[in-house]
């Protein structure tokens, strides 16, 4: 589980950061619009990291049949979506 | 945004998060101010774009410390639903505690880590006693596969109390658009009692747990700047690549002398804050 989770987080920030690397670019290219879209896209990439982490490993307990651990992830994940939504 | 602003940010970025990842929290603290101050920008948004950062310093530091299997998973998902819970709870009242009150408590809960800290606990060194119901129900405690000069085995103490805490921690993240690692980080090592490199491995993972739904409030919101958010987040991902090695490297000792450090210098601006005063006065 942890080398499946440094994986997921390890390679997904390196997506985010480039594609954050490229609004930057066009950020400071004054290409305002572009700019805008794939920057916020890359913030979204970034926020969702964390839960999908949580899925992943509320997918290995559930392979492994660790019923606890699936429903405190399950609870987390739950509340980290009524977060977003509730607060958004 | 001009090149001048964008290199600041940047630079100060690497900076904050540098250093917050070599102790196991974000630069959320220091991306705040800042961003206030420098770019001028209204605390909302500061707030936003901190709060991604905090989730990029984190997933950009998690790797290592996963590798270093220094993290441990199954703690985080027990203490995450105590923060997950507190920084629902901040959502609720956000905007309802008066800044002053927030900065002042704030300030005196940061006082007592530091003193807790600074006071030590053995040595780093772990007490046998015998597991608690919580520690064998939740099968807590583990093995550390390289954690340098940390213990190889450790039992985790007190899990209703770190609960309690763990819920404090993540309504003040909420309320001040931080990670909290700063106040996790202590409650682990004095509540749970788990060596410090364990604490800030644990914490670095959660605290990106604890930010990712405010920062996916605020995305949905429209309060983050993408030409703030760039530099900052750019910069706090390298900062953490090149701050996370040094939580591996770095001897428990050594850690814990930074770390009160960092805690006692942020004890003094926040009390500051609470009166108006200072970097966080300008929060007010």
């Amino acid at each position: 589980m942890t080398r499946g989770l440094g994986r997921l987080l390890g390679w997904g920030t390196a997506a985010s950061t480039s594609v954050m690397a490229v609004g930057a670019a066009l950020e400071l290219t004054s290409w305002r619009p572009a700019a805008t879209a794939v920057i916020l896209a890359a913030a979204a990439m970034f926020a969702a990291l964390p839960a999908t982490g949580l899925v992943l490993q509320l997918a290995l307990y559930h392979r492994r049949g660790d019923l606890l651990y699936v429903m405190l992830t399950g609870l987390v994940l739950a509340i980290v979506i009524a977060d977003a939504v509730i607060g958004g | 945004m001009t090149a001048g602003l964008f290199i600041t940010l940047l630079a100060t970025a690497v900076v904050a998060n540098a250093l917050g990842s070599a102790l196991g929290m974000a630069g959320g603290i220091f991306i705040v101010p800042i961003l206030v101050a420098v770019a001028h920008a209204p605390l909302p948004v500061a707030i936003a774009v901190s709060l991604v950062s905090v989730v990029a310093c984190s997933s950009a530091s998690a790797p290592r410390f996963l590798k270093a299997g220094i993290t441990d998973l199954r703690l985080a998902v027990v203490l995450e639903v105590a923060t997950a819970t507190g920084a629902f709870a901040g959502v609720l009242i956000v905007g309802q505690v008066p800044a002053a009150v927030l900065f002042a408590l704030f300030s005196a809960v940061l006082g007592v880590s530091a003193a807790q800290i600074v006071a030590g606990r053995r040595g780093d060194r772990q007490v046998r006693v015998p597991a608690s119901d919580w520690d064998m129900r939740l099968q807590l405690g583990s093995v550390p596969a390289s954690g340098g000069d940390e213990p190889t085995g450790y039992r985790v103490h007190r899990v209703p109390l770190g609960l309690a805490l763990m819920f404090g921690a993540g309504l003040l993240s909420t309320l001040l658009g931080i990670g909290g690692g700063v106040l996790k980080i202590p409650a682990m090592d004095t509540a749970l009692r788990l060596p410090l490199k364990v604490s800030s491995a644990t914490a670095n993972l959660m605290i990106g747990v604890t930010a990712t739904g405010g920062a996916a409030a605020y995305l949905l919101r429209g309060e983050v700047s993408p030409g703030l958010a760039a530099p900052v987040v750019l910069g706090s991902v390298a900062g953490s690549l090149l701050g996370a090695p040094a939580l591996t490297r770095v001897p428990a000792g050594c850690l814990r002398v930074i770390f009160a450090t960092v805690l006692t210098g942020l004890t003094v601006l926040t009390a500051f804050g609470a009166a108006g005063a200072g970097p966080f006065g300008l929060l007010r």
